[in-house]
């Protein structure tokens, strides 16, 4: 109780302060740090577990059910990971046909409809007859990183996701070198909470931990881009972006070829908005190289030397 | 069993809470806890409240869960340590009458304190604009109590099995969390388990009272409503743990030498 | 032993304790006891530590139940909780409910006798008067000094207007101020033709207020009898009958 007093009191002083000073301070001396050394991590790591629990209103696998999940060779974990914008096309169902009475009287209490927050909002209650149930749904929310978006937009729908930010800010402030939880907060404050400017505050604490990331400068490149129209800071940080991946997988064994297909498509279009063609073909060739899809790259390259105007990125 | 005599010595247990400090320390702390958290801005957005019940209610379940294993458990020691067992026993009072009135004292108690714990939890949600559905909080409460009923029996049972206070304690505490937190799961075990360990596991699953039952957090969290039929049926499984610990309890307690 | 209107009636008593030790052997506590208290007496029940004095009230309280013989009270046996309808009894070095104070103490005993709450106000006033805690019947016990303690203890023992109280050491630990209140209670509940029995080390005190006595060692009871006779029997005081039967002369 002691413990989770001083806790408490680390993280709300904090957050408070920050509301206060209105900026947050750089070379901070981390109370978290000292007080939990590197076991933070493994809170951390919950934390964002949780995130993805709230994600699924309560519906979620244990340990038990997941280890269950596994043995049967079932893809990864039920649900896991679907905070993050993986494709909920993706997850595999951990709550089966009960195998005995226990299991079966124990659905009547804890979250047993697998629902999303998205699909819910302020006046939706977790009722059986309101909820849906298109569990088939692929709602298809992108790691940030240029999936296509789903037409749920901003406050239209799914303000229950707010629910998942806590824990992604405690799971951050707990471990701020995890990137992934940056990225996950920056994609559903902008994508479906319309509050950008938050994001983008996000998005900053997550370079101040973390200053040559390539994936959060271009999380904050494609805000600049997507939401502040500011075409030619947008470029500026795609390309610091680019130079980042240089810098950190260039050599690497496996390198990040995902990123920087995504971090090449953008700035190219970018550069052909902006009317340097060139440059921009310059870009696609690289991206040819590491695109398992080469031909659509060549298309994209024909019609910049034809000079068609690009296609709209989100 | 004499109910003149249960209702009496129940009477001394809850005025033992209320006139004792734990209650108010651990009230205190989970007001203070639950406050701080909910001074806290995150993203800039006050609607934010399923953390904040999930905090609340962690802090809840902690805090009566140590009331009511610490009360439980040292009713009975305390009564022989102080020798007011013997004046007690002296009067027309048996020791079924003690057992009962002890355990009926601490489940009121127990009772009442959730009752004041979760009208604070019903003030800060509500507070921070968040939805909390009457019925559900009630029965959600009722299977809470239900809990505390069965884990009170279990410490008394235990008070009378060890020596020490704080063994008991220490031990019903991990019992208790250790079927919360497994209690459900011992079938999906006993199922990769090769035989006759299969068959062990199963047993114990099937006989261990399943205290998840009456964990609801997760619905009162998320929203999802509890039905009446299956809380009807989860509080006669908990009246059936009850009698049997406290009959446990009973019979420890006819043979054991009151010095 | 004709029992005929006994108050308390012990039968051939005996009282074996096994020891959870292997290869330790059965311990008597009371050997072949009987004995018959009166009503109205005050009868003391001496004995050296560990001699069964409070085995014997343990019995009589139904907290050990007998290895052999019988014991009853007012004619009925110890084993039913009924027995314990009329007795009062203050037990030795007891610390009551702290967080009670005196008032509430009395009402939560009186509760358990069904007493009629206008009558149980009447009997707390007058308890507390006769054991002079009048004034502090408001505060908790915890705030009571050891007599004051020992006094709340007799008032709890009376709540009942028992006809029979069973004192275990009601003077133990207490300074001679606080001896000699109690033993002015005792003298009163004589008068009031109250039963009493009790234990005590202080052999002065019961050659004061006892009519009869009984003497117990190594759970045998060596001599019972009236005070008087006793005295006039052995030509001497009490104490001295006391150390000759525990041998203390012959050690010495």
């Amino acid at each position: 109780m002691v413990l989770l007093l001083v806790w408490c009191f680390g993280v709300g002083s904090r957050l408070w302060t920050e509301q206060i000073a209105g900026e947050r301070i750089s070379a901070r001396p981390s109370v978290l740090k000292s007080l939990l050394g590197d076991s933070r991590r493994l809170f951390a790591n919950h934390f964002f577990i949780k995130a993805d629990e709230y994600f699924h209103a309560g519906y979620y696998p244990s340990i038990f059910d997941q280890a269950a999940t596994d043995k049967k060779g079932a893809a990864s974990a039920a649900t896991t990971g679907a905070v993050t914008g993986d494709s909920h096309a993706g997850e595999v169902e951990w709550m089966n046909k009960p195998h005995d009475w226990i299991e079966r009287f124990s659905r009547n209490f804890f979250p047993s409809d697998h629902v999303h927050l998205d699909t819910m909002d302020d006046d939706h209650g977790h009722d059986d007859h309101e909820h849906d149930h298109d569990h088939g749904h692929s709602h298809g929310h992108s790691h940030g990183h240029g999936h296509a978006t789903d037409g749920h937009d901003g406050a239209s729908g799914g303000s229950m996701v707010r629910e998942i930010l806590p824990w992604l800010r405690i799971s951050a402030e707990l471990d701020p070198n995890r990137v992934e939880t940056y990225l996950t907060g920056s994609y559903w404050l902008r994508k479906r909470m319309n509050r950008t400017a938050e994001a983008k505050e996000f998005i900053r604490d997550g370079l101040r931990a973390n200053p040559r990331s390539y994936e959060l400068t271009f999380e904050l490149a494609r805000i600049y881009h997507e939401h502040h129209e500011d075409t030619g800071r947008a470029r500026n940080l795609f390309n610091l972006a680019l130079r980042y991946w240089n810098d950190s997988q260039r050599l690497a064994e496996e390198p990040d070829n995902f990123m920087l297909a995504q971090i090449l498509v953008q700035l190219a279009t970018l550069e052909r908005i902006q009317g340097n063609p060139d440059r921009a073909l310059e870009l696609y060739q690289e991206l040819r190289k590491v695109s398992p899809f080469p031909e659509s790259i060549d298309r994209l390259i024909s019609d910049t030397r034809e000079g068609k105007p690009p296609t709209a990125l989100r | 069993m004499n109910g003149n005599n249960i209702l009496a010595i129940s009477s001394i247990v809850i005025k033992e809470l209320y006139r004792r400090k734990d209650f108010y320390v651990l009230f205190i702390l989970t007001v203070l806890i639950t406050v701080l958290a909910g001074s806290a801005n995150f993203f800039n957005d006050p609607r934010i409240v399923g953390w904040l019940k999930e905090l609340s209610l962690t802090l809840i379940w902690l805090s009566s869960l140590v009331i009511a294993i610490n009360t439980a458990a040292r009713q009975i020691p305390a009564e022989r340590e102080s020798r007011t067992i013997f004046p007690l026993l002296a009067k027309p009072v048996t020791r079924a009458d003690v057992m009962a009135g002890k355990f009926l004292g601490c489940w009121l108690a127990c009772g009442i304190a959730l009752l004041v714990f979760y009208l604070f939890f019903g003030i800060v949600v509500s507070a921070k604009g968040g939805r909390l559905f009457t019925g559900d909080l009630v029965l959600a409460v009722w299977l809470h109590w239900m809990l505390l009923g069965m884990v009170i029996a279990l410490s008394l049972w235990g008070s009378l099995l060890f020596t020490s206070v704080a063994a008991n304690v220490t031990i019903c505490f991990v019992i208790v969390v250790g079927l919360l937190f497994i209690g459900f799961h011992l079938g999906k075990v006993a199922r990769q388990q090769p035989e006759p360990f299969q068959t062990i596991v199963m047993i114990v699953y099937n006989i261990l009272p399943q205290f998840g039952f009456f964990d609801t957090r997760q619905m009162l969290i998320h929203g999802s409503h509890l039905k009446i039929v299956p809380v009807l049926l989860a509080t006669l499984y908990a009246w059936a743990y009850t009698a049997f610990f406290l009959t446990g309890g009973w019979l420890a307690f006819r043979r054991r030498a009151l010095n | 032993m004709s029992t005929n209107g006994a108050v308390i009636a012990i039968d051939h008593l005996q009282v074996e304790y096994r020891s959870r030790e292997l290869g330790q052997e059965t311990k008597v506590a009371v050997r072949d006891l009987s004995l018959n208290v009166q009503p109205g007496q005050v009868f003391g029940f001496l004995g050296p530590n560990g001699a069964g004095k409070t085995t014997t009230m343990n019995v009589l309280l139904g907290f050990v139940n007998p290895s052999a013989g019988s014991a009853s009270i007012f004619g009925v046996d110890v084993r039913q909780p009924i027995a314990r309808q009329r007795i009062g009894y203050l037990p030795e070095l007891t610390y009551y409910y702290k967080f009670l104070t005196a008032e509430e103490l009395l009402r939560f005993y009186a509760k358990i006798f069904k007493i009629p709450k206008a009558e149980t106000e009447k009997r707390i006033d007058s308890i507390l008067k006769l054991v002079e805690l009048e004034h502090a019947r408001k505060r908790q016990i915890k705030t009571y000094s050891k007599g004051m303690q020992q006094r709340a203890g007799l008032a709890q023992a009376l709540i009942n207007d028992p006809d029979l109280l069973i004192l275990d050491e009601p003077t133990s630990g207490l300074d001679p101020l606080g001896r000699m209140k109690v033993r002015d209670i005792i003298k009163r509940l004589k008068s009031e033709g109250k039963t009493v029995f009790f234990s005590s080390h202080e052999l002065g005190e019961v050659e004061t207020i006892c009519d009869r006595v009984a003497i117990l060692h190594q759970g045998e009871l060596k001599i019972e009898g009236s005070v008087q006779d006793l005295i006039k029997q052995h030509n001497t005081r009490l104490e001295a009958i006391f150390l000759k039967l525990v041998g203390y002369e012959e050690a010495a």
